[in-house]
């Protein structure tokens, strides 16, 4: 296969889940009008560009299926087959509380698991490597990235995620500090583990929050993986790109990127912006949505506070691509007043 | 290698006989009630004398659902309701500022959440009381100790609270167990902290906030404290758990009212 074919696969938990993705992957002949020509990825600041508006859905697991794919992260996590007897204990704790769980594996419990229903995501952490403070090799970030890379294979050949939907080259890097002191003033840090993330993408675009995280403790084990998942309904067009298809379309970027880098800029005059790039955005609370990408950044307004100045808690900022005149979405959404407790 | 939390049966036999030597208490379950305190600000703007700030979106609405149907109890105050006296030191008004109430409320739970804008060090009320809109750490705020002294962990839903350059001179004022935060700015969608304490239970505090709470560019971290050694830090940094209720007894033994900062231990993780 491909792998420009490749990348019209969604990511998939389980055989069941690919199942289930599967006939929004089969929606027959490409919808392309012969004039429109998607590109991957789209050059920064052009203006007259094709994208992709996907239909991308959340699934919604039930605690058995949630469980049995956690459980088989932690299968690649562990490098063996976890019994599906192991995850009944993320099962029961999810049967209680859906949104979201954790628990150990009953036949290995340094391993935890676990699942959040918002985001669709699922995760294993091994207790013996991460909570390692004490072993004093470290091999680096480049050895890291290849234990990274090994997970990246060993989710793939569980099945759990196709590599060719996610940014490996582009895999966000950053590292987990431990530090000690006391109170007479010694402190001390160093370098615990190497986290990597792979963002899920659609045609060079990644998907908000969904991707696969790995933690390479600095012995060069792997102390976690996480995998946030979204289901998108496309198919490959002409030339191997992921083409919409349910109720996607095509649309003609006509904002070009400067525009927008200005208008938010003027929308947030005193705030520190970080430019995310284009992104597929669900917004909150909606599990399945027709999604255009959007140019998003991250905004942080300046507050004060006992006269001193710093940026405040952020929201992202996306700004539709072809409506100048949009209103952006933004997320989280302020929500001054809310009820609490009566005072006594 | 020392795995601090390696299996079950390795933890007991190594960590439980260092932390009962060390005078802690593993588990509190029924000897009180698992309860909470939260004082969550959204409203900034015009609510002279406090500075108008940008407002923002609610975090702690499904927390206290979460924490109340697991069996905790405690109070959710907001805005108009939300004061800084409730986390201001009540043993002494000359030492800490007038008016504090932390032993009635903040210090008085085992965990107490704030959530608003912060800096380090420093956190803000949305609305005046009695003319006082912000608290600063050492000055103001003295959790698990002193007045109240039921405080064993506390929740910083702000920006750049814990960072660990502040710590020293801020954070470390705390005679907490744990402390949870973040090193930079950052945003919290609204259900992140309610899937946090869902996660401790089957899990350890310190792997749920930073498996949970990374993210976007995000810097979470966990500060952990122990009275008597690194090693004990680093235990209780590997066992605490709200869900679980492990570690969630006060650290005991702080400063009196007046005193300064007495002999401690901190250890801490955070993403960078």
């Amino acid at each position: 296969m491909s792998p420009h074919l490749r990348r019209s696969l969604a990511i998939v938990g389980t055989l069941a889940a690919l199942a289930a993705v599967a006939p929004g992957c089969e929606s027959g002949p490409s919808e392309l009008a012969p004039s429109r020509t998607l590109v991957s990825p789209p050059p920064p600041g052009t203006a007259a560009t094709t994208l992709g508006a996907f239909e991308i859905t959340l699934p919604e697991r039930s605690a058995a299926e949630a469980a049995a794919l956690a459980g088989s992260v932690a299968g690649v996590l562990t490098h063996s087959v976890i019994a599906p007897s192991s995850v009944v204990g993320l099962e029961r704790a999810l049967t209680r509380s859906p949104h979201a769980a954790s628990a150990r594996l009953v036949d290995l419990s340094r391993i935890t698991i676990g699942h959040h229903q918002r985001v669709d995501s699922v995760w294993a952490i091994d207790e013996e490597v991460a909570h390692d403070v004490a072993t004093e090799t470290d091999v680096g970030v480049d050895a890291a990235a290849t234990e990274f890379n090994r997970a990246l294979a060993g989710l793939e050949s569980a099945r759990i995620v196709d590599s060719a939907t996610l940014d490996v080259a582009g895999a966000h890097r950053s590292r987990v500090m431990q530090g000690q002191g006391n109170s007479q003033g010694m402190q001390t840090e160093r370098v615990k583990e190497y986290v990597f993330f792979a963002p899920r993408t659609i045609n060079g675009v990644p998907i908000g929050e969904a991707g696969v995280r790995v933690s390479v403790h600095r012995s060069g084990k792997i102390a976690s993986i996480r995998v946030a998942g979204a289901v998108v309904a496309a198919s490959p067009d002409s030339s191997g790109l992921a083409a919409p298809t349910g109720q996607g379309h095509l649309l003609d970027r006509t904002v070009p990127e400067s525009e927008l880098d200005a208008r938010v800029r003027a929308d947030n005059p005193d705030a520190a912006v970080t430019p995310l790039g284009l992104l597929y955005w669900l917004p909150g609370n909606v599990r399945s949505a027709v999604v255009a990408p959007r140019q998003a950044y991250m905004v942080f307004p300046r507050v004060v506070i006992d006269g001193q100045t710093g940026p405040g808690r952020g929201h992202r900022a996306l700004y539709a691509v072809d409506d100048a005149t949009a209103s952006p979405l933004l997320a989280p959404v302020p929500t001054p007043g809310g009820a609490g407790d009566p005072r006594p | 290698m020392r795995n601090l939390r390696s299996t079950g049966s390795s933890f007991a036999t190594w960590a439980v006989p260092a932390a009962l030597a060390a005078g802690c208490a593993l588990w509190s379950g029924s000897a009180h009630a698992q309860s909470f305190y939260i004082d969550e600000n959204t409203s900034y703007t015009n609510h002279p004398p406090c500075v108008n700030n940008p407002d923002l979106n609610t975090v702690t609405a499904s927390l206290q659902t979460t924490m109340v149907n697991s069996g905790w109890v405690g109070s959710r105050f907001t805005d108009q309701n939300s004061w800084p006296q409730d986390f201001t030191e009540a043993c002494s008004s000359t030492s800490y500022g007038p008016f504090g109430d932390d032993g009635a409320f903040a210090d008085e739970h085992v965990l107490a959440v704030f959530a608003g804008h912060a800096l380090p060090g420093l956190v803000a009320w949305g609305y005046p009381h009695d003319n006082v809109c912000t608290r600063d750490f050492k000055a103001n705020i003295r959790l698990g100790q002193m007045s109240g002294a039921q405080a064993a962990a506390a929740m910083w839903l702000g920006c750049e609270v814990l960072s660990p350059t502040s710590l020293p001179t801020e954070g470390n004022y705390e005679w907490l167990r744990q402390q949870f935060g973040w090193v930079n700015s950052i945003g919290i969608d609204d259900d992140e902290p309610s899937e946090f304490f869902n996660d401790t239970a089957g899990s350890t505090n310190r792997d749920a906030w930073l498996n949970d709470m990374s993210g976007s560019g995000r810097e979470p971290i966990v500060v952990t404290y122990d009275n008597y050694s690194e090693n004990n830090c680093w235990i209780i940094h590997y066992a605490a758990s709200l869900g679980d209720q492990q570690y969630t007894n006060p650290r005991g033994a702080g400063p009196s009212c007046g005193e300064g900062l007495i002999s401690y231990w901190y250890c801490y993780e955070y993403e960078t």
